[in-house]
């Protein structure tokens, strides 16, 4: 169901823009999106219990769970008229909304834990699909352009019998990256309509029951980029045609992995210098450098438009989450917004063109 | 010595009524930590440490007068942090702790435990929803009464600390903590979120601390439901502060599989807890227990103070011992002994 619900909000398309959640009374925040040359902050959506912000791929909208006096579910607004409404979700846990690269489709999770399926909304038959079958415990979907390009990356580490060689009948399936948290731990999974198939077992670094976590891809290189504790602690890890490799190898944890533009580097988060620090790893020669590191804050949730010439990040070093805008090295940062709110998980709007 | 175990319990909450310090509507002023709800546990001779506004000159207050502390602070993110190191002659019990700046002078009431040493087998309660403000005011009473005719060394309480968050609430508890003859550490549920007070009242979380040979960490599941994760860094920092302890136990509100999946992967699969306690909705143990979505943590679920529970944890050096909740009723039996 998608209940249409209007709301304010002017951006003009193509401008550097970022979506973002700030904090807008006790227990209650909102997602907003401001212009970074200094226009005001507007708020998209009702204010409530809200998760963090995604954009289409066309920039022409957002979506992200919230929980309201308007409603309850995946809320998605158009990015210039403000209308927009929700897609119900009656789960008490849900969220990570992930919109098809075309547009047609919106991959979110309802449910926690065992219960955690992975649903599709098409746009336009108004309906929502229960994906992986009889699978739970599904978690961060992450869309695939097309089922040839996971073929070319998977191929290689897929063995004989391998169910996911089944990709490579029906190149043009519609398919998921996922996380499945099964047997106490969490893995990497492709989300067919009606079924799961586990990652290959070739394609992670090394055998044994480790954790990994948010996947991401870059079209631009065909790799695979995801988190795991393989190892002892966490480490980034960066899958391809020419196999998967630790590239952030360091013995304090490293987390969130983002590819930067251009897709030689992946930025991670690593508490190497003890406080949380922005850094990172160039895909094939491992030369880890970084970004953003103040030893006396937490900095965190790095984004970069499209060109790469700009950067945002979180840090408390004023004492709360703050978003921070700089260049896209990390010089020259200064606060986005001028507020004594919490803001984090901050998004560029995508560049027309890119 | 049933009337007189009340009698001394009703002076001890008429003392701590007069005696917060804080400021005129009962908030933290000066000195964040310790609190009533986040006491100080040291040895004497023993160092602890004090997050101040401003920086202040720090002494303990107890029945023979004050006692200077030495002090070496630090700023850090606004605040001052102060390592406080108590005088190696200092009788133990129970201090208030001031902080006395040019023009400034705060203190807060008995938020300092000086102990002859902390024991390697002792005995904690765990109370959790006791939602002050819902009429529960006189069986919390009892069940402090009840804790103190213990052998309890140590209280977890666990949110909802308050039915609605609201200021009075927060200074009822306030003076049932008071009352406690163990020191006390609190953790958040959503109500105590709901007029922002919290943290006014005892700090920020999550925090950690050292008990003798163990170390427990404070964790708020209360805020971000939909995923945005509050606290991932510091979370992570204080799992890995505590490493070392003997036993590492965490302490929340309510532990659900929504609760973020970063922070599960950081506490249940890849530095473990030893062991985690929550509260729970019903006073009967579920009778089919939802396992935790990572990892394979043990825990113990703590049925409502409000009802008048409260649930005893033997810890020794093999394993935490977890007791059956006990009920009021039966707890008094205990009471009448003292």
């Amino acid at each position: 169901m998608f209940l249409s619900i209007a709301f304010f909000f002017a951006a003009a398309n193509g401008a550097a823009e970022i979506a973002y959640v700030a904090e807008t009374g006790p227990g209650d925040g909102a997602v907003f999106v401001v212009d970074v040359a200094g226009a005001d902050a507007e708020q998209v959506g009702p204010g409530g219990v809200v998760g963090a912000p995604v954009w289409s791929h066309d920039g022409a909208r957002i979506a992200f769970a919230s929980v309201s006096g308007s409603g309850r579910g995946i809320f998605v607004a158009n990015a210039d008229s403000g209308d927009g409404g929700y897609i119900a979700v009656e789960d008490e846990a849900f969220g990570e909304p992930a919109f098809s690269l075309d547009g047609t489709r919106l991959a979110y999770r309802a449910g926690a834990g065992a219960e955690a399926r992975i649903a599709v909304h098409n746009f336009t038959a108004g309906d929502d699909v229960v994906w992986g079958g009889e699978e739970g415990g599904l978690y961060q979907p992450a869309w695939l352009p097309e089922a040839d390009m996971v073929v070319q990356l998977l191929m290689p580490f897929l063995g004989e019998g391998d169910e996911a060689r089944a990709l490579a009948i029906e190149p043009d399936a519609s398919l998921l990256f996922a996380l499945q948290v099964t047997g106490g731990t969490t893995n990497p999974v492709i989300v067919f309509p009606d079924h799961v198939v586990p990652f290959p077992e070739a394609a992670l670094p090394s055998p044994g029951v480790y954790a990994e976590m948010n996947l991401t891809l870059d079209l631009r290189t065909r790799s695979l980029a995801f988190e795991s504790n393989d190892g002892g602690d966490r480490e980034i890890f960066v899958a391809s045609f020419q196999g998967t490799y630790d590239v952030s190898n360091h013995r304090a944890a490293d987390w969130n992995p983002v590819w930067q533009p251009g897709g030689l580097w992946i930025a991670f988060e690593s508490f190497r210098s003890g406080r949380r620090g922005i850094y990172r790893a160039h895909r094939t020669t491992y030369r880890v450098q970084p970004i953003v590191v103040d030893n006396a804050a937490d900095c965190w949730g790095a984004a970069w438009p499209s060109d790469g010439g700009a950067m945002v990040y979180v840090t408390d070093r004023a004492g709360q989450a703050d978003i921070y805008v700089a260049s896209g090295d990390g010089a020259d940062a200064r606060p986005l917004a001028a507020t004594t709110a919490w803001e984090d998980a901050p998004v560029w709007r995508p560049m027309a063109g890119w | 010595m049933r009337i007189a175990a009340g009698l001394l319990a009703c002076v001890l909450l008429l003392a701590a009524a007069e005696a917060w310090a804080r400021d005129a509507a009962g908030l933290l002023a000066n000195i964040v930590t310790p609190n009533e709800g986040r006491p100080a546990v040291v040895t004497a001779g023993g160092t602890f440490e004090v997050v101040l506004e401003a920086a202040a000159e720090l002494q303990l207050v107890g029945p023979e007068g004050p006692i200077p502390l030495t002090q070496k602070a630090s700023t850090t993110e606004g605040t001052v942090v102060v390592r406080a190191t108590v005088p190696q002659d200092t009788p133990a019990g129970r201090y208030d702790i001031e902080a006395v700046s040019a023009d400034v002078r705060d203190y807060t009431a008995r938020s300092v435990w000086v102990v002859a040493e902390t024991p390697a087998v002792y005995t904690v309660a765990l109370l959790a929803e006791p939602q002050m403000g819902e009429g529960t005011g006189d069986v919390v009473r009892a069940l402090v009464r009840a804790v103190n005719a213990s052998d309890t060394a140590l209280v977890l309480v666990l949110g909802n600390l308050t039915a609605t968050g609201a200021a009075d609430e927060f200074q009822q508890l306030v003076g049932a903590l008071a009352a406690l003859d163990a020191p006390a550490f609190v953790c958040p549920g959503p109500n105590d979120r709901q007029q922002g007070l919290y943290e006014a009242y005892f700090g920020p979380v999550p925090y950690a601390f050292a008990f003798g040979p163990d170390s427990y960490l404070a964790i708020d599941t209360s805020r971000s439901p939909l995923g945005v994760a509050r606290n991932s860094g510091d979370l992570f920092r204080l799992r890995r502060s505590i490493r070392a302890a003997r036993w590492s136990a965490g302490f929340t509100h309510r532990y659900t599989p929504g609760m973020a999946l970063r922070d599960q992967l950081t506490l249940f699969v890849d530095d473990p807890l030893d062991v985690l306690a929550f509260g729970r909705e019903d006073a009967a143990e579920p009778a089919d227990p939802v396992p935790l979505a990572v990892g394979r943590v043990p825990y113990l679920t703590v049925p409502p103070a409000a009802d008048g529970y409260v649930r005893f944890v033997r810890v020794t050096a093999t394993e935490p011992e977890a007791g059956a909740a006990v009920r009021l009723e039966a707890l008094q039996a205990i009471g009448d002994v003292r």
